[in-house]
């Protein structure tokens, strides 16, 4: 071993929980001062083996080396005080403290308990200029914008002299003006002699950012490379274990021209305030995307749409040409509206309960699922539920198996083949393969071709550019609650819809 | 099947552990734990009037376990089962006084109705505060007991007091209004006061179950309570399903009143309720909000009330007390074995 260049290594890491075996022979080695990406699908073990790392779990087998020597956790606290730092996909932030509360508390210790504010604010204002990462000083982190947040997350680490970094998915809630930004800090930080890994899904970034590579799949590690001369089609191959198709399905029929979806100056309530008057059209056969960063007001137009008789104050919204303006959710499923929800844990699925009875939420109440009017017919739903699970390709297929133990990709699956069961005019998909392995994202993707096919209209709201891109024929960007550019599938300009989604002019 | 037969192992090895703890006090205080275990078990079911008074104390806990059941599956905690009851009860009452004539085949069961009526409406105003206004239903339900103890003890003292008597409680309803007239429970058990409300309760527990899993507004109901957004998302409306769970879960405490109004002494006394309403909670809790499981854990509850009584004669140093000392370590315990299951994922 190159005892001197290898700043982490894992050798012969195994971990197992109950039945699963998460990781298994995993072993890797990061160079030091280098970019290191982990990829993987979701299940893949990734987030295992960090976790291993991080002092979070227990090794079952093997061992972890830090700068050539061979350690053993015992907590997190033992892997922070050895230079390791960990920035997670969800910050861990007080929210109603400013930057250098922030800071101060995850560094944690001082001479005599008494606090030097003074002298922390220095140092952080240091480390921000030298590694080119602003962020407001004195305003409560929850008002900052989630860039400025993971800022302040990565400042965390640097001013606790960490060495090696950890990112889990750091780009996800990124608008891609604030991914460049934050590629070139971490380029400046693996210059200075900072070891980065990088957990992340999206290959394209690998390629743009890494140094080398890792892929996981199935709980080991199936290969390890420099990204210099690797391709993304080679690595997701890797990644999947098979070729994977980028295509976006051959010929697209133009759309139809009857109206799925109308919203004419429809101005939602107070509540919603962060989403401003809306007016677009969704025709039959057509896929709208939505694009735009997350948090500027995609959740309120899902609510404006799902909810109107809570939540559109004023203006018009008609479905398939009649105003459904005061309807309750549920009257305008009956009408022909189906979800992907935007928030597949919270809003999507009862965890607690069986896959049948979640492939049930939302239909309980149709005739086909009722025996004697009061009764609810178990054999159709399990028999509905067996097709579906074959159909969507569901794993486990089993009745009772616990939606909270499926993998997200699994779940969202779920989502879909219950969604979809109804045959809906109008789909409303928020995030439809967030947190989904590639294989999955595949198969939902053909889904929502499907449905465009088959003559219904479906409004993609999307924080991914790359999935609006690939499947919407007229793509509206979302900024602050406006709509500020709308493009026709032929006029697609990464860049000039990149801009604006992070509030420049195209 | 596995989660539920291990979520049944869980709440015997609970149970086990809550009686063994409790025989292991008296064993400390200088008494046999095994005598004070036959004692327990003879007084409970030794004859038939002991079983029949058994029966008796866990009808009204079968009624409200199911309350607090029903509304822990739609997200909500009813603490208010007692002032429920209590409500319901004097109404009852006050319809049978009210309509002394009806034909005895169908008195009980207006009376019953009026009760369940009134339990109702008292159920359902906190759950309309929670949904409308936001503001939690364990304090509401808390403090509707206080009102509705003082709106009971108002009403008796100033209309239904019986005057021949001193004690707060009302005149003797009407025999059509007696369930004992042709009950033949009641006539099984003798002097006993089990009545027909007992197998009622069983039955009624048996609707519950299906009404929550095997309908779709029982389904509605719990998809409230396991995952309230998810529900709404998709299309249930969760604040008026609420409503009408609490509604429901007030109509249960009410039904109290038919085992111990109807079925029992046959007039409403102030106090008549040994806080089977906060009991009812205990009952639940070592069910696991399961219907089924709720009638027997009524039952040991009925039988730990019932066998306690004979301890303070029978045996030297413990007393009748120990029977709430076993029950309060059962539900500790219980709690416990539930814990313990959280554990252990971690590492």
């Amino acid at each position: 071993m190159q005892k001197n260049s290898s700043q982490i290594e894992l050798r012969g890491i195994r971990k197992v929980f109950g039945e699963v075996v998460a990781n298994e022979d995993v072993s890797f080695s990061v160079r030091k001062g280098s970019i290191h990406a982990i990829v993987g699908e979701n299940g893949a073990g990734k987030s295992t083996a960090m976790k291993v790392l991080y002092g979070q779990y227990a090794p079952d087998a093997g061992e972890i080396f830090v700068g050539g020597e061979k350690v053993s956790w015992r907590s997190p606290a033992d892997a922070i005080a050895a230079g390791l730092g960990m920035v997670h996909q969800h910050f861990m932030l007080a929210g109603c403290h400013d930057a250098v509360d922030n800071v101060m508390l995850a560094a944690g210790g001082s001479a005599f308990g008494v606090l030097d504010y003074k002298n922390a604010r220095v140092r952080l204002e240091s480390l921000m200029k030298e590694f080119h990462m602003e962020a407001r000083l004195g305003v409560p982190v929850d008002r900052l914008s989630v860039g400025e947040q993971q800022r302040i997350e990565i400042l965390k680490l640097l001013y606790r002299d960490s060495s090696i970094l950890i990112l889990d998915e750091p780009t996800a809630v990124l608008a891609p003006s604030e991914i460049d930004a934050l590629f070139a800090t971490l380029r400046g930080m693996a210059a200075s002699g900072k070891t980065i890994l990088i957990i992340t899904h999206k290959l394209k970034e690998v390629i743009a950012l890494a140094d080398a590579v890792t892929v996981f799949r199935a709980g080991r590690v199936v290969g390890e490379r420099p990204v210099k001369g690797s391709t993304v089609s080679e690595l997701a191959s890797l990644m999947v274990g098979r070729n994977v198709s980028f295509d976006t399905g051959g010929e697209r029929q133009p759309p139809g021209s009857d109206l799925v979806l109308e919203l004419r100056a429809a101005q939602p309530v107070k509540k919603l305030e962060r989403l401003g008057s809306m007016s677009f059209r969704l025709h039959a056969g057509e896929i709208l995307g939505v694009a735009g960063v997350e948090g500027n007001g995609q959740t309120e137009l899902i609510q404006l749409l799902l909810h109107p008789r809570e939540n559109l104050e004023s203006g018009l919204y008609s479905l398939l040409g009649n105003s459904v303006a005061g309807l309750r959710s549920r009257e305008l499923r009956d009408a022909g509206l189906a979800l992907f929800p935007e928030d597949r844990l919270n809003e999507a699925l009862l965890l607690s309960e069986s896959c049948e009875d979640n492939f049930l939420l939302g239909h309980q109440r149709d005739s086909g699922y009722r025996r004697q009017g009061v009764l609810l017919d178990r054999f159709s739903l399990r028999a509905d539920f067996a097709r579906a699970a074959e159909e969507f390709d569901i794993r486990p297929g089993t009745p009772q198996a616990i939606a909270g133990t499926l993998s997200g990709g699994n779940q969202q699956k779920l989502v879909v083949a219950r969604e979809l069961a109804s045959r809906p005019r109008f789909l409303l998909a928020a995030q439809p393969t967030r947190g989904v392995d590639i294989v999955a994202i595949e198969s939902i993707h053909a889904r929502i071709l499907e449905l465009r096919q088959s003559g219904s209209g479906v409004l993609l709201i999307s924080s991914e550019l790359d999935e609006v891109l690939k499947l919407s024929d007229r793509l509206l960007v979302l900024y602050r609650g406006r709509v500020v550019g709308s493009f026709l599938r032929k006029e697609f300009d990464e860049k000039k819809i990149g801009l604006l989604m992070a509030g420049g002019h195209a | 099947m596995s989660r539920f037969l291990q979520s049944l192992l869980r709440s015997f090895l609970g149970l086990a552990l809550g009686i063994g703890l409790g025989l292991l006090l008296a064993y400390v205080q200088g008494d046999s734990p095994l005598h004070v275990l036959s004692v327990i078990v003879k007084s409970a079911f030794g004859s038939t009037f002991d079983i029949g008074t058994t029966l008796f104390y866990a009808t009204p806990l079968i009624f409200t376990g199911l309350s607090v059941a029903v509304a822990f599956h739609a997200g909500l905690f009813n603490i208010g089962a007692e002032g429920q009851l209590n409500l319901a009860a004097l109404a009852c009452s006050a319809a049978a006084l009210a309509v002394p004539s009806l034909p005895g085949w169908i008195a009980p069961f207006f009376a019953l109705g009026c009760g369940c009526l009134m339990g109702a409406f008292w159920g359902w105003i906190p759950g309309w505060l929670r949904t409308r206004r936001g503001s939690h239903e364990v304090i509401n339900t808390i403090m509707l007991n206080f009102i509705s103890a003082a709106l009971v003890s108002w009403a008796i003292t100033a209309y239904w007091q019986n005057p021949e008597v001193q004690n707060p409680e009302t005149k003797m309803l009407g025999e059509n209004y007696f369930l004992r007239s042709w009950d033949p429970v009641a006539r099984l058990f003798g002097d006993a006061p089990a009545s027909l409300a007992f197998p009622l309760a069983v039955f009624v527990a048996v609707l519950i179950w299906v009404f929550l899993w095997r309908t779709p507004w029982g389904f509605e109901l719990r998809a409230c309570g396991t995952n309230e957004k998810a529900a709404a998302t998709a299309g249930i409306d969760v604040a008026r399903t609420r409503q009408w769970a609490m509604a429901l879960a007030g109509a249960l405490a009410g039904c109290v009143a038919l085992g111990e109004i109807l079925g029992g002494v046959g007039k409403f006394r102030l106090g008549f309720s040994p806080e089977y309403g906060f009991i009812g909670i205990a009952v639940a809790l070592l069910a696991r909000n399961h219907p089924i499981g709720i009638i027997f854990s009524a039952l040991l509850f009925g039988a730990l009330h019932k066998g306690a009584a004979d301890l303070d004669i029978e045996t030297e140093h413990v007393t009748r007390d120990l029977s709430l000392v076993i029950q309060a370590l059962v539900i500790l315990c219980v709690a416990l074995a539930g814990a313990w299951k959280g554990r252990g994922s971690r590492r």
